[in-house]
């Protein structure tokens, strides 16, 4: 009996001792605090939180001390304040991360906001720059519409100084018309259509003035001619009298009559005044042509011939006298056109005659 | 003669006692002393994290407060050894909170700027384009111009 309380005894002890000494088994707390310290993240927070992470590795080691000396609820309470710990790191390591973001941002938002100052000022110059030339278009546009319609204007006067108002009526009042709509346009700021209007009033009255102009200008040229031709009238008349001067359909015809004997070419000298004089006539009326035409009386037997030379010669007792060649045109009448009466012996003779027409051009 | 040394003997004995217990009662003393400063400390810096809480780690605070409770409790019954691992535990864990509510600050402050430098950076971009449009057009009217001339 005494035997089998001791084997049991001792049954017992080698119980005790095979659990005291069997495999330790790991708290949980311990297990998780050695994942998450050697998971990748616990190297950064170690560098970010040094102070809180290294707390955690004293707990930790105390933990595992803790442990190995078979106080398993020790270090499952050191463990679990080491997790704690770590966590705290974390936080730590986090703050420090999220203040560098921080950091960054506002350095982000000031220099954005730099840009933005001086792209605010950029649009500023840029909104003022762009105003000042829309205003010197539009003002351009406006000068440039009122220089078209006074160019209209202009070109109306011009129009209206050649009569084309009466020779170009329909041309002219279209051009009325659309100067009338350019300017009704303009007065309700439709400058577009009242520089179109202002164009085409000045081209119309272009075309009418154009179309005037010849028509003017020869009238001009015959009143012009009108009154040099009264004026020459006048010289003549004093110059070769009265009676000998006349106006036809040619021009002004000065008579020199009975300037040559019978069947003569030479002129008789009481009449080198009277062709002295017609010559400076002829230098004081330039644009004339001088027309030398010789006569005889009827009963002349070479009246061609003889009043060729007749013309030919008064021809050339002009042009010494300075009258240009190219003027003077002579022609032989010989019997035509009898001015005098060859009945009557007195006054045959004077048909022996050159009559000389200025014609103005 | 017998008696005196003994008495002498006792005499030592008591003083070799309180030699030994003395000291050790003093050091006792000073423990419980600094473990409830330690205690009170807590207490004051869990009330300042509680007010800039906001209502977060509720759970958290109301642990550390009971731990304190208890330190105390055990301080008074001079359980040195026990409040001090108490207070060890609420130390670790006021941290984790005051790290927590700055780690929660920091984000919201870096979320909000984030926010915020995306909105600056949207309004720079829009100007920029806006430059960009102004700066054709401006050509645009720079050559009417000169057309005009």
């Amino acid at each position: 009996m005494r035997k089998l309380a001791w084997i049991i005894a001792a049954s017992l002890v080698l119980t005790a001792s095979v659990t005291a000494c069997g495999p330790k088994e790991k708290p949980a707390e311990l297990i998780e605090l050695e994942r998450v310290r050697s998971s990748t993240e616990a190297a950064q927070i170690n560098v970010q939180a040094p102070s809180a992470y290294a707390r955690s590795t004293e707990l930790y080691n105390s933990a595992v001390d803790a442990w190995t000396s078979g106080e398993k609820a020790r270090a499952s309470s050191y463990a679990s304040l080491g997790q704690r710990q770590y966590a705290t790191a974390k936080a730590i390591s986090a703050t420090k991360e999220a203040n560098s973001k921080v950091l960054l941002y506002k350095k982000e938002i000031e220099t954005n906001k730099a840009a933005i100052k001086t792209l605010e000022v950029q649009r500023d110059g840029l909104e003022k720059s762009i105003a000042l030339m829309k205003h010197n278009i539009s003002a351009a546009s406006l000068a440039s519409v009122e220089t078209k319609i006074q160019s209209a204007m202009t070109e109306r006067e011009r129009a209206a100084g050649v009569g084309a108002k009466e020779t170009q009526a329909d041309t002219f009042n279209a051009g009325d018309l659309a100067l009338k709509q350019a300017t009704e346009y303009m007065a309700v700021g439709n400058r577009d259509a009242a520089g179109k209007a202002a164009e085409e009033a000045n081209a119309l009255f272009i075309r009418a003035y154009e179309a005037a102009k010849p028509e003017f200008d020869r009238q001009q040229q015959n009143l012009k001619s009108a009154e040099r031709q009264t004026s020459l009238m006048q010289d003549a008349q004093a110059a070769v009298g009265p009676s000998y001067v006349f106006m036809d359909m040619k021009g002004v015809v000065m008579v020199v009559a009975g300037a040559f004997d019978y069947d003569k070419t030479t002129l008789l000298p009481i009449k080198y005044d009277v062709i002295h004089n017609i010559g400076e006539l002829a230098k004081k009326y330039p644009e004339t042509t001088v027309i030398i035409e010789g006569y005889t009386q009827e009963r002349s037997r070479k009246a061609f011939e003889v009043s060729q030379m007749r013309a030919d010669g008064v021809r050339d007792m002009l042009i010494p006298k300075g009258v240009d060649s190219r003027r003077l045109m002579t022609t032989a009448k010989g019997k035509e056109n009898q001015r005098y009466n060859n009945r009557n012996k007195s006054e045959r003779g004077l048909n022996d005659r050159v009559e000389i027409t200025f014609i103005f051009p | 003669m017998r008696m005196r040394f003994g008495r002498i003997i006792a005499a030592l004995g008591f003083g070799a006692l309180l030699s030994v217990s003395l000291p050790s009662a003093m050091v006792f003393a000073q423990d419980g002393v600094k473990v409830r400063e330690d205690v009170r400390n807590n207490q004051k810096r869990l009330d300042s994290l509680r007010a800039d809480s906001s209502g977060r780690y509720v759970a958290e605070m109301t642990a550390i407060s009971n731990w304190i409770e208890e330190a105390l409790v055990r301080v008074g019954k001079n359980e040195i050894s026990a409040a001090r691992s108490l207070n060890i535990k609420t130390v670790v864990y006021l941290d984790y909170v005051d790290a927590s509510l700055k780690k929660d600050t920091a984000v919201q402050m870096a979320g909000a700027l984030e926010l915020e430098a995306n909105a600056v950076k949207a309004e720079k971009g829009k100007l920029e384009a806006a430059v960009q449009t102004l700066l054709a057009e401006e050509k645009l009217l720079q050559e009417q111009l000169k057309g005009q001339k």
